[in-house]
């Protein structure tokens, strides 16, 4: 297999050959990644727009995993490719193979509220890996300049150009950065774009009726079970839950209303065993927070990170349900919350379109 | 000795007539320069209270934390608060103007004194509402911070924040008014020394077993198998 070319700077000053599609691999060398002839390797993402503009490329593939992930699959190009070249997607999204306890925030989060938005059922909106067409990169380059792979609204100016959008396993199962970040960073770094995407696209998402499945390529996604299944424990979870209602409920009073105030207040009377988020009011609670954010109740740091000790109670909630149940139990259990965030939408819009309005 | 007495009673009468005659101009002046400041000030307070509850002003304070400046006088909102200072201000102005008009040696220091002061009246209000503002901002920061670190005294840290900016913000303005002078400069080293000690005792006497977990972690390597269950990402 041809080995593929770096463009650097000092190749730069050369004209460069068109290509099919160029291949961003942050956390990989090109003798890693393994790509075909047809295809380049560009070390950093932040350039890509341009190289895909420049090199007449007919789009990129970014892998932004964690290496140990990618090495594995030598397949992973190829997954990624044929739905962009092959099938006419302008946007193909990694949707892995994970276990119940994975990717928490996105599926309390990310997931349910895209869904909710945008009628689309991306299961990982805020993937690492993904592809896209020259078309999705010329609709960026319009509408966002300046962004950049990782950082870019890419879902949601897909969902508003009209372009065609599907997921696809890469074939990895998929693995959390090593970066060790505090879990409130995490959410703010989760949330803040999501949010401050929706008040660009208040006119996108309000449109948007049920949602829809995308086409799947790849093999099908499966729950991965632990080797050795063990208990689990959520008393730090429903104690940091506890501290938080404790000390921050005054700043929660400053962003969620009367009714959600009063579920958390029965949540924290609760014993442990008994400890159940309602899927009502926890998708009531962060149509609230991306409310408050829009209205700028406070600043939106403070606000995005006090979020955390509201969402390890939803997480205790769900490790209670879940721990012991099969796949089909978990799938169906993410499937309700997600529902019930798309029959909560018409409250979000109400109080989104007439904040005035609101009387508790 | 009768023609003396009725001389000096006739010329004090007359300086006095006098001086009142001198005045009564100034006087007049006075009151017609205070009655043209009590309307215009009626009117820009009909205005301004129009203007404030059209923009929302009451909920704005609230939002931004400054609701609580209705506390030194609760039965007032922030707007009707705002109303009243610009209205005594447009007529202490007015004041200021009519005891200008009187001429005398007195009223014209007076004057003058007091509008060099504004300046640093008005920088010295400025300081206090940055300082709050920061202070709040501070301290709604630490508490946050802190119930997500798992600290303890998390909210003995935010009111420690808070009340250290206030103080600083407010020995800040009295220094910049010229008031108390070094009164004022002992008092808020003391007080905000105190404070500082006191946080850091609490701090780190609360610490102890956390610290000492942290290092505990870092030598011997071991992982809470819990602590790994749940991947948030």
């Amino acid at each position: 297999m041809a080995q593929p070319s770096i463009v650097s700077e000092a190749a730069s000053s050369a004209p460069l050959a068109p290509v099919e599609m160029l291949v961003a691999a942050p956390n990989l060398t090109p003798e890693e990644i393994r790509a075909p002839a047809h295809l380049d390797f560009v070390h950093s993402p932040d350039n890509l727009l341009e190289e895909i503009q420049t090199r007449q490329a007919r789009g990129a593939i970014v892998l932004g995993s964690p290496a140990s992930a990618l090495s594995g699959s030598p397949s992973i190009i190829a997954n990624f490719t044929h739905p962009i070249l092959e099938q006419g997607f302008d946007l193909a999204i990694g949707r892995y193979s994970e276990g119940r306890f994975d990717g928490l925030i996105n599926k309390a989060l990310v997931y349910p509220l895209t869904r909710a938005l945008y009628g689309l059922q991306i299961h990982y909106p805020s993937a690492l890996d993904f592809s896209f067409s020259s078309k999705l990169a010329d609709v960026l380059t319009v509408n966002a300049p300046g962004s950049t792979p990782l950082r870019g609204p890419f879902l949601s100016a897909a969902v508003a150009a009209g372009l065609r959008i599907c997921e696809v396993n890469p074939g990895f199962a998929r693995e959390a950065p090593k970066e060790a970040r505090d879990l409130s960073s995490l959410l703010a770094d989760a949330l803040g774009p999501l949010f401050a995407d929706m008040e660009r696209n208040a006119s996108l998402w309000q449109r948007s009726r049920a949602s829809q499945p995308v086409p799947q390529f790849g093999a099908a996604v499966e729950l991965i079970e632990p080797e050795q299944p063990s208990d689990v424990d959520i008393s730090k979870l429903v104690d940091a839950f506890a501290r938080g209602y404790k000390d921050l409920f005054e700043v929660w009073a400053q962003v969620l209303s009367p009714r959600t105030l009063l579920d958390l207040k029965k949540l924290a009377r609760l014993a442990p065993t008994d400890f159940r988020f309602p899927d009502e009011s926890w998708t009531r609670l962060v149509y609230e927070f991306a409310l408050g954010h829009r209205q700028r109740l406070m600043s939106r740091e403070h606000l995005l990170r006090s979020l955390t000790p509201l969402y390890l109670a939803w997480v205790a909630s769900y490790a209670l349900e879940v721990h012991e149940a099969s796949s089909d139990v978990v799938d169906r259990r993410l499937e309700r919350l997600c529902l019930t965030f798309e029959a909560g939408k018409p409250y979000l819009v109400s109080r989104w379109r007439w904040p005035d309005r609101f009387n508790p | 000795m009768w023609d003396e007495i009725q001389h000096a009673l006739n010329q004090s009468a007359m300086r006095v007539l006098t001086g009142a005659a001198s005045i009564l101009p100034g006087l007049l002046a006075l009151v017609i320069v205070l009655l043209f400041s009590f309307g215009a000030a009626a009117f820009l307070c009909w205005l301004l209270r129009r203007s404030l509850q059209g923009i929302d002003f009451d909920s704005r304070m609230a939002r931004w934390g400054l609701a609580g400046m209705s506390n030194v006088a609760p039965s007032y909102s922030p707007t009707q608060l705002v109303m009243r200072v610009v209205f005594w201000s447009i007529i202490g102005l007015g004041f200021l103007l009519g005891a200008a008009a009187l001429d005398t040696p007195l009223t014209t220091q007076m004057v003058r004194q007091t509008f060099e002061f504004l300046p640093n009246l008005l920088a010295a209000i400025a300081l206090l509402i940055a300082g709050n503002l920061l202070a709040r901002f501070l301290s709604r920061g630490a508490l946050i911070g802190g119930v997500n670190m798992n600290v303890p005294y998390a909210r003995l840290l935010s009111v420690g924040i808070k009340w250290l900016v206030l103080v600083l913000a407010a020995a800040m303005a009295l220094d910049h008014l010229g008031i108390g002078g070094k009164i004022v400069d002992l008092a808020f080293a003391i007080l905000f020394g105190g404070i500082v000690l006191a946080l850091a005792l609490a701090v780190g006497l609360g610490s102890k077993d956390l610290v000492s977990r942290s290092l505990e972690r870092q030598t011997s390597r071991v992982i809470d198998e819990h602590e790994e269950q749940f991947r948030h990402v």
